[in-house]
C-alpha cells in the first residue's frame, strides 16, 4: 500500500466511501481505494462520468464525508481541520449559497468567515466582483441570479482568502461560453500565480485546456492518471499550422513529404474558428457597443490579491515557510516518496510544439497539415518572440525536420 | 470570534428579510399590547384589574409566540442550511462546527432580545396609558385608584412566608421513633420482616410531620396563633407593607365567611400589640390588607427586619378552625423594587426560557430533519408548560413505578411554569434575582449545557454531505 506522503497538497491512501442505507446495509461503493496524489503548484483534474465517484472524493477530502475506510491528508492536515481550512478555497458541484444575501453580502460574509479585516475584505469584493463581472450586480439577491451568475459568485467565494488550495466541482456547469472561458482562463492564470487547483468535470475540454495531470474514475477506481500531454500526445502524428498556403506551396510541400515517405496519406485544410472564440468576439463587439444588461458581464482582469505576495506581507511567518517548504518540496523532492513519476523539468517536443502554437494563435487564416510519421522531431527555434510566420519558416522547419531525420538516420 | 458574528449577523438578516415572519410578529406585538388594551378598556371592572389581566395575558401571549418563533427558526436554520447545502460553504471554511452552532445561537438570541426590548416596551408603555385613560372619577377617586395601581400592580413587590418552626423534622423523627419502638414491643415477630418495619417507621415520621405542619397553620377556634417574617427590608420612603392571607376553614361556615382579629407589630403582638383590626372575608379566596408601616411615629418593623403578625380566631366562626395552609396561606408583602426594573427582569426570564429553547432547537437540529424535530422541541416544551401539572399528578395519583418512569422522563425537562414572570408581573410580585439565577444555573447551565454537549458530539459526527441510499 502507498504511503501518506506529507509534501503533497493532496493524497489518500485507499480512501473508500461506501454509502449505506437507513438499516446500515452496505449499498453503493462511490470510491474505491483511491490512492491520489497532487503535488503543489499542480493543476489536477478529477475526471470521470456522473456517479463515478468524484464528488464524493472531494467531499471526503473537505471533511464533509468520513471516509468508511483508508486515509487522507489535505495541506499536510486531515480533512476538516479548521486552520487548513484558511488555506482552502471550495466551489462545489452548485453553488450554494444563501439566497436572501446579495453579491456583495454574500462575499462579506464569507471573507468575514475568514477573519478578513474590514479594509481587506472590501477591496477584495470589489475586485472579485469586477473579475467575475458581476460589479453591476451586486445589490441583487442572489436567490434571483441565473445559474450561471450563481456559479460566478460562488467561484469569487472560493477566491476571497486568496487560497494555496483551491477545490473546483464542476465549475464550468450551467455558465454561458463566455463564463465558461473566463473561468478556464482564471484557472490557468491562478495555476501560474503558483496556486494547487483541484477540478472535478466531467467536461473533456475544461479539463484539457487547464489541467497538467488528470485522473480518470470509473466506479470509485482509478481507471487512467497522468501528465495530461502524455496521455493525449498522438507521437504516431505530426501537426504544422501556419497561415494561409498558396497551391504551389502545398504541392512543393507534398512532394518534399513524398519525397521522403511516399506512403504517407496528406490532408491539407483551412482550420475553422472554434465555435466560443466566435462567440465571445460577438459578445465583445456588443459590449464596446454598449449593450445594456442586467446579466453578467465579461469580467474584468483578475484579481491582484490572488496569489500576489504585496497585499498579504504583513501575514504570518509560517504561511510563508510552508510555501518556501512546498516550493522545496516540488524543486528537491529527496528523500520523498512519490506515488507517480515526477514531471521533467524540460520536454522539448512539448516546448517547440508550444511555440508553434503561439505562433499561429494570432493568425486569421490558418492551414493545418497533418502528416503522419513514425518518428516527431521539431527544432525548437531561436526567436521565442516572433510572430510572424511564412512559408519561409515551414519551409526551413521542413528543412530541420528532414536535417534531423537525415542525422537520426546516421 | 469573527466568523462567530459573521454566522450570526447573517442569520439575522435572514430573518429581517423573511418579511411575512416579520409583518406577523409585528402585527401580533400590536395585538398583544395596543389593541387588546383598546378591547380591555371597553370592558368592565377596577381599573387595577383591567391593567392586570392587560400584563398577564399579554406576557403569556408573547411568551408563547416567541417561543414557537424561537424553535421555528433556531431548527429551520440549521435544518435548512443542511437541506439546501450551504453548509458545504461553511463548513468548508476556517469555523469548528461549534463556533457554527455558537454563531446559530448568538444569532437567535440577539434577535431575541431585540423582541423582548420591543414587546417590554410596548407592554409598559401600555400599561402606563391605560393607567391614565382607565383612571376616571373625582380627584380624590383617581387618587386612590392611582395609588392601588402603583401599590399594587405597578410595582416590584417581595412576598415573604411565616418563619417555619425550628427542628420540626426531627421533633417528627423523634416522634415516629418512639411510636415505632412501641409498636416493636407490642408486636416484637415484626422484627423478623425489616422491610416492612422501615416503611412502618417512614409512614409514621410522614404523618407526624403532617401533624405538625397542620399544627402549626391551623388556628383553632378562640386560639392565637403568631406568626413571625423575617428579613423585611423596606425601601426609605414607601408607608405600607400587604399582608395577603387565604383561609381554609376546618368546616364551612353559613355564610362561607370567617371572622378575624389580627395584631401587627415589631414583636409578639400578643405580648406588646402594636396595630389591631379585624377582618370578615369569603373563605379560600385571597385577601390583601394594607398595613402601614408605620403607627404612633414608631415602626412596625424592627430594625432587625422582624414583622410579627398574630392572628386570633374569634368563637363568631361557629367553632371552625381558621388554617393557613402552608406556603400559601398566608404571606407578607413588601415593595421592593420598582416596576421599571421588574418588567425588565421579567424579560430577562423569558429571555433565559427562549435561550433554552434555542439550545434544545440547535441540538434537536443537528441530528433530525426539521419536521421532526420541531414535533420533538414542541413536545419538550409543552411537558415543561405542563410540568408543575404532571409532577402534582404524579405524586398523587400514579402508580408508583409509573410515577418513577414519569419522573425520569421529566427529569430533563425543564419546570417552564416556575420560570413564569407573567404570574409574578401580573400581581405586581418581584421576579427576584433568586429565581433568575435558579433559571440560570438549572434551566440554561445545566440542562442546556448537556443538551448543547450531547448536539455538539452528533453534529460533529455528522457527515454533512450523507446520502442515505
Amino acid at each position: 500500500m502507498a504511503k501518506l506522503d506529507n509534501s503533497s497538497v493532496i493524497s489518500t491512501v485507499g480512501l473508500t466511501k461506501i454509502f449505506r442505507d437507513f438499516w446500515g446495509r452496505q449499498r453503493v461503493i462511490a470510491v474505491d481505494k483511491l490512492d491520489l496524489e497532487i503535488r503543489p503548484k499542480e493543476v489536477f483534474g478529477l475526471l470521470g462520468p456522473n456517479g463515478s465517484g468524484k464528488s464524493t472524493t472531494i467531499k471526503m477530502l473537505l471533511g464533509l464525508l468520513n471516509p468508511s475506510r483508508g486515509w487522507a491528508r489535505v495541506l499536510g492536515k486531515s480533512p476538516g481541520d479548521v486552520k487548513t481550512n484558511a488555506r482552502i478555497g471550495y466551489l462545489p458541484e452548485e453553488s450554494f449559497l444563501y439566497p436572501f444575501l446579495n453579491a456583495r453580502e454574500t462575499l462579506d460574509f464569507y471573507g468575514r468567515l475568514f477573519g478578513l479585516d474590514n479594509d481587506r475584505r472590501k477591496n477584495r469584493i470589489d475586485s472579485l466582483l469586477d473579475m467575475v463581472g458581476l460589479s453591476g450586480a451586486t445589490r441583487r439577491q442572489v436567490g434571483e441570479f441565473s445559474k450561471g451568475m450563481q456559479r460566478r459568485i460562488g467561484l469569487a467565494q472560493a477566491l476571497i482568502n486568496d487560497p494555496d488550495l483551491l477545490i473546483l466541482d464542476e465549475p464550468t456547469s450551467g455558465m454561458d461560453p463566455i463564463g465558461t472561458r473566463q473561468i478556464k482562463d482564471l484557472i490557468a492564470e491562478l495555476g501560474k500565480r503558483g496556486k494547487t487547483i483541484l477540478l472535478c468535470s466531467h467536461l473533456m475540454a475544461d479539463v484539457e485546456d487547464v489541467c497538467d495531470r488528470i485522473c480518470i474514475l470509473y466506479g470509485g477506481k482509478i481507471r487512467a492518471e497522468g501528465q495530461l500531454d502524455e496521455l493525449l500526445a498522438r507521437t504516431e502524428q505530426t501537426r504544422i499550422e501556419c497561415e494561409k498556403l498558396d497551391d504551389h506551396v502545398i504541392a512543393e510541400i507534398k512532394t518534399v513529404i513524398a519525397k521522403h515517405h511516399p506512403e504517407y496519406d496528406l490532408k491539407f485544410e483551412t482550420p475553422r474558428d472554434r465555435m466560443e472564440d466566435y462567440f465571445l468576439q460577438t459578445v465583445e463587439k456588443a459590449q464596446l457597443e454598449d449593450v445594456a444588461t442586467s446579466g453578467a458581464r465579461i469580467g474584468g482582469e483578475v484579481s491582484d490579491f490572488l496569489g500576489s505576495q504585496s497585499e498579504d506581507a504583513g501575514e504570518s511567518v509560517i504561511e510563508s515557510l510552508v510555501s518556501l517548504e512546498s516550493e522545496k518540496a516540488k524543486i528537491a523532492p529527496a528523500g520523498v516518496e512519490l506515488d507517480t513519476a515526477e514531471v521533467s523539468s524540460v520536454d522539448e517536443p512539448k516546448a517547440a510544439a508550444d511555440f508553434i502554437s503561439s505562433l499561429t494563435s494570432e493568425s486569421k487564416e490558418d492551414m493545418t497539415v497533418a502528416i503522419e510519421q513514425q518518428e516527431q522531431a521539431v527544432e525548437e527555434p531561436a526567436e521565442n518572440d516572433t510572430k510572424v510566420v511564412d512559408t519561409d519558416i515551414i519551409n526551413n522547419l521542413l528543412g530541420s525536420n528532414n536535417k534531423n531525420k537525415n542525422d537520426g538516420d546516421k | 470570534m469573527k466568523s462567530i458574528f459573521a454566522i450570526a449577523r447573517t442569520l439575522i438578516k435572514e430573518v429581517f428579510r423573511m418579511r411575512m415572519l416579520m409583518f406577523f410578529l409585528l402585527l401580533v406585538f400590536l395585538g398583544a399590547t395596543v389593541v387588546f388594551a383598546w378591547w380591555l378598556s371597553g370592558g368592565t371592572g377596577r381599573p387595577e384589574e383591567k391593567i392586570q389581566t392587560f400584563i398577564s395575558y399579554s406576557t403569556r401571549f408573547i411568551t408563547a409566540v416567541l417561543s414557537l418563533v424561537t424553535i421555528f427558526i433556531s431548527i429551520a436554520t440549521v435544518s435548512r442550511d443542511i437541506k439546501r447545502r450551504e453548509i458545504f460553504t461553511i463548513a468548508t471554511k476556517p469555523v469548528s462546527r461549534f463556533g457554527y452552532l455558537v454563531g446559530k445561537f448568538l444569532g437567535v438570541t440577539i434577535l431575541n432580545i431585540g423582541f423582548l426590548i420591543i414587546i417590554g416596551t410596548l407592554i409598559y408603555g401600555t400599561a402606563r396609558v391605560m393607567v391614565k385613560t382607565e383612571v376616571r372619577g373625582t380627584p380624590d377617586e383617581i387618587a386612590y385608584d392611582k395609588g392601588r395601581i402603583n401599590a399594587l400592580v405597578l410595582t416590584a413587590r417581595k412576598g415573604v412566608f411565616p418563619e417555619k418552626p425550628e427542628n420540626r423534622e426531627e421533633i417528627a423523627r423523634e416522634h415516629a421513633k418512639r411510636l415505632l419502638n412501641e409498636q416493636l414491643m407490642r408486636t416484637p415477630e415484626l422484627k423478623n420482616n425489616p422491610q416492612f418495619v422501615e416503611s412502618l417507621g417512614e409512614k409514621l415520621y410522614n404523618d407526624a410531620l403532617k401533624s405538625l405542619k397542620a399544627n402549626t397553620v391551623t388556628v383553632p377556634p378562640g386560639r392565637i396563633r403568631v406568626f413571625r417574617f423575617r428579613d423585611i427590608k423596606v425601601r426609605p420612603g414607601d408607608d405600607r407593607v400587604f399582608l395577603r392571607y387565604k383561609m381554609d376553614v376546618s368546616f364551612n361556615t353559613e355564610s362561607l365567611k370567617m371572622y378575624g382579629e389580627w395584631w401587627v407589630g415589631p414583636k409578639d403582638p400578643t405580648q406588646e400589640r402594636s396595630i389591631r383590626f379585624s377582618s370578615y372575608d369569603t373563605i379560600r379566596k385571597y385577601h390583601e390588607i394594607d398595613i402601614p408601616v408605620e403607627a404612633n411615629g414608631t415602626s412596625l418593623i424592627s430594625p432587625e427586619g422582624d414583622f410579627y403578625v398574630a392572628f386570633r380566631n374569634p368563637f363568631e366562626n361557629m367553632g371552625s378552625s381558621a388554617i393557613f395552609t402552608e406556603g400559601t396561606g398566608l404571606e407578607l408583602l413588601y415593595t421592593a423594587d420598582v416596576f421599571e426594573t421588574n418588567i425588565l427582569r421579567g424579560m430577562f426570564l423569558i429571555l433565559l426560557r427562549l435561550v433554552y429553547l434555542t439550545i434544545l432547537s440547535l441540538a434537536f437540529a443537528c441530528c433530525l430533519s426539521f419536521p421532526v424535530a420541531v414535533l420533538v422541541v414542541l413536545v419538550v416544551y409543552l411537558l415543561g408548560v405542563a410540568s408543575s401539572f404532571i409532577l402534582d399528578a404524579v405524586d398523587s395519583d400514579a402508580h408508583e413505578s409509573v410515577g418513577e418512569v414519569i419522573r425520569f422522563i421529566m427529569m430533563p425537562i425543564p419546570h417552564l411554569a416556575a420560570y413564569e414572570p407573567a404570574i409574578l408581573l401580573e400581581k405586581g410580585r418581584m421576579v427576584g434575582y433568586d429565581l433568575i439565577g435558579k433559571c440560570l444555573l438549572y434551566m440554561i447551565l445545566v440542562k442546556g449545557g448537556i443538551l448543547t454537549g450531547l448536539g455538539f458530539l452528533l453534529f460533529q459526527r455528522k457527515e454533512l454531505a450523507r446520502v442515505v441510499v
